[in-house]
């Protein structure tokens, strides 16, 4: 049970990582196609370069990705939760004393 | 050779079973105002984000006159996620100085500094406003309208510092006015200057929480009974990186939805922009400067606002002295002094706004 929790949390933390970032920021890659990314010009404006999503689709990526994020935050908490309530229940049966020399019981 | 597992064999030359022994030995009082404690490692965790997006921008960001404003722009609009990255660098700075003000607030009302924890508090102090000067060097980089015109009135406040303000002011412009050597002093504080002095006081004021322990609030402490507690490791550490996740998904959220804009390029020339206004951070301070007369009893006012502001840090930061009675009717002055301070920060710095 501990590991499984231990591989889920791998797993969702690396997946947050690799979904966010990708391989887009790649250090010295400048991206080949211009305007594929967030930006909008407004030279009226007093903001000259807005960041943002330019487009439903970008739009409805980042809702999406918010939404997978918020999951796996969610699920995370509820396993660290659970973790929580683990370790103190071991504290409070003085666990710890014992295994403060390094070795587990 | 005996067969080692990939842990035993790290453990044999790190030896961090004795680092998790210590942590499993440290422990952390537990009392209705524990939640507070969680603030410290909030400003640690938007620290290292800021490091980290820090260096993905130093990739591309080229700080000179020519290239700054340029190189911002590609960063937002060539170089894939770099408004987020950017952005990200700007919310976990925004909410980093916000956790380091809630922090010290906090500490100052739970009366934290009560010895042996004077330094520890002093330290913290010092972090703030390296905190406070890693905004403004920081704000001066895209070099946009807004901050050249923000850091022209930023830099012009030493200024009114009797004997030594108009060096201060030379000193921090690299000149009489905020030019490009403006731009590139600012940017080697703010990549080595300052991150070497925040790690230096950081250590140090780490260390000191870890020789005192975490300081128990003055109301626990009189009841002399043992207080209940948990070891740092895993029990206080897991409850912690609850709330770093909850921070962690606030931080990407408000990156994504509310992302840093860039202004109009900065123009040396070019008249300040209407509506000039620092960060917020430093509005109140901003407000309380306008609020002052052109001259008092012949005095400019500006000389005379900057040193009571001066007076006040003073007093701020020697807190710990000051309270040399903190169960008594002067700690209840100061304590009530801390919410002052809140109150007032807060309507000036929404008069600043509306």
């Amino acid at each position: 049970m501990k590991s499984i929790f231990l591989y889920l949390k791998l797993i969702l933390s690396i997946g947050l990582i690799f979904f966010f970032f990708g391989q887009n920021f790649l250090p010295g890659q400048p991206v080949a196609q211009l305007g594929q990314h967030q930006l909008v010009k407004e030279k009226s404006s007093n903001e000259s370069v807005k960041p943002g999503p330019v487009n439903l689709k970008e739009k409805t990526a980042i809702l999406v990705f918010l939404g997978w994020m918020w999951l796996v935050i969610a699920i995370l908490i509820y396993l660290l939760i659970q973790k929580i309530r683990e370790v103190d229940r071991l504290y409070e049966i003085k666990y710890y004393d014992v295994s403060s020399h390094g070795q587990e019981k | 050779m005996p067969k080692q597992s990939f842990r035993e064999w790290l453990e044999t030359r790190l030896g961090w079973g004795q680092i998790v022994n210590f942590l499993q030995k440290k422990e952390v009082p537990r009392h209705k105002h524990t939640l507070w404690y969680y603030t410290g490692s909030a400003i640690l965790i938007f620290l290292v984000i800021q490091i980290i997006t820090g260096f993905m921008l130093l990739l591309y960001y080229k700080p000179t006159l020519e290239k700054a404003y340029q190189s911002v722009t590609q960063i937002m609009t060539e170089v894939s996620y770099g408004w987020v990255i950017r952005s990200l660098h700007h919310w976990s700075a925004t909410l980093m100085i916000a956790f380091v003000f809630i922090h010290l607030l906090s500490l100052w009302i739970l009366k934290a500094y009560r010895p042996p924890r004077e330094l520890t508090w002093m330290s913290g102090v010092i972090l703030l406003f390296l905190t406070l000067a890693f905004g403004f060097t920081g704000y001066l980089l895209p070099w946009d309208e807004l901050s050249l015109a923000a850091t022209k009135v930023g830099t012009e406040i030493p200024s009114t510092i009797p004997l030594i303000g108009r060096w201060v002011t030379q000193l921090l412009r690299g000149g009489a006015d905020v030019t490009g050597d403006t731009l590139t002093r600012f940017f080697g504080l703010h990549v080595s200057i300052l991150p070497l002095s925040l790690i230096l006081v950081l250590g140090f004021h780490l260390y000191l929480i870890q020789k005192h322990g975490m300081s128990v609030p003055l109301r626990e402490e009189k009841q002399n009974r043992p207080l209940p507690s948990y070891p740092f490791w895993p029990n206080f550490l897991l409850r912690e990186s609850v709330f770093w996740l909850i921070l962690l998904g606030s931080l990407i959220t408000l990156s994504l939805f509310l992302p840093r804009g860039l202004g109009q390029p900065a123009d040396l020339m070019a008249p300040a922009p209407v509506g000039v206004r620092p960060e917020w951070y430093f509005l109140f301070l901003f407000q309380t400067l306008k609020l002052f007369p052109a001259t008092i009893l012949g005095i400019p006012g500006d000389t005379i606002a900057i040193l009571l502001v001066m007076v006040a840090v003073g007093l701020f930061f020697f807190l710990p002295l000051l309270d040399t009675d903190p169960a008594g009717r002067k700690g209840k002055v100061i304590t009530w002094a801390a919410v002052a301070f809140i109150v007032y920060a807060v309507v000036m710095s929404l008069w600043s706004v509306l």
